[in-house]
């Protein structure tokens, strides 16, 4: 009887350890899924606002007219057709990543939520202004406080941008 | 035979006790909520402040923000923004600095 019980115990044991040793496997591996997933999140994060592709451009009266980019400030023309995954950097596809930019609750960009399937979203709200097209140099020093006049160039907003494990 | 402490029913019933309290615990630990988990990071929100703060010449205040942290934020933003200026460029030189007008004079 106490062999019987012995034995028991002992692989009771076993089971405990195998079992501890797959959680320890499960968190580091959920760790290393973590981790990527931030690293995408805050790169398109960063991108979203500092993308000249996606930022708004200025726009000078004297030639050569393009005098540089503003960071922050993101180019709403084209109902925001210049917020990709490719711009903001992200890898998409299967077994990749998607990605989802709202404007004061408003999906502007991206894919909808995954809904079906449990799944970790790294999310970041940026401050920003918006631009329809080109800032010109003008309007921005009206803004910025430089010249006289009221600010129509740019209005401040509210951009989240989420990202997730396709 | 005398039996021993440890291996008598009831450090069986015991281990097996233990047994079933780390399994639960372990199952409620790893299982998978019902939705998805959003995680938020807001670690650029006073940069962005600042930033928004300058374009739209509004007060430290105005954005949340202290004197301290806003004029730190503006000067690095000035020096990024004019260090290329191509309206100031000496053909065949690298461009010029360019004038103070965006920066409010700093």
């Amino acid at each position: 009887m106490d062999l019987l019980i012995a034995l028991i115990a002992v692989v009771f044991s076993i089971g405990l350890l195998i079992q501890f040793n797959e959680t320890m496997i499960y968190s580091q591996k959920e760790k290393t899924l973590q981790k990527e997933l931030e690293g995408i999140g805050k790169t398109a994060s960063m991108l979203l606002v500092g993308n000249p592709q996606i930022i708004c451009a200025v726009d000078s009266a004297i030639p050569p007219s393009q005098i540089g980019y503003l960071e922050n400030c993101v180019d709403s023309s084209g109902s925001y057709a210049k917020i990709t995954a490719a711009n903001l950097g992200i890898p998409t596809g299967t077994g990749k990543y998607d990605f989802a930019v709202y404007e004061q609750g408003l999906k502007i960009a991206g894919s909808d939520f995954p809904v079906s399937v449990p799944a970790n979203i790294y999310s970041e709200k940026r401050i920003v202004v918006l631009s329809n097209g080109n800032v010109q140099k003008q309007g921005l020093e009206i803004c910025m406080g430089n010249a006289t006049g009221s600010c129509t160039a740019l209005s401040k907003t509210e951009l989240a941008i989420y990202v997730w494990r396709a | 035979m005398e039996k021993a402490f440890f291996f008598s029913i009831d450090a069986a019933i015991g281990i097996a006790a233990v047994f079933i309290a780390m399994s639960s615990m372990t199952f409620l630990y790893l299982q998978d909520s019902s939705g998805p988990k959003i995680f938020q990071s807001t670690d650029q929100n006073m940069s962005d402040s600042a930033i928004i703060g300058f374009y739209l010449d509004k007060s430290p205040a105005d954005m949340g923000l202290s004197n301290a942290i806003a004029s730190s934020a503006k000067q690095g933003f000035c020096g990024r923004i004019f260090n290329y200026n191509p309206n100031n460029a000496i053909a065949g030189m690298q461009s010029a600095p360019a004038d103070k007008n965006y920066c409010g004079g700093i």
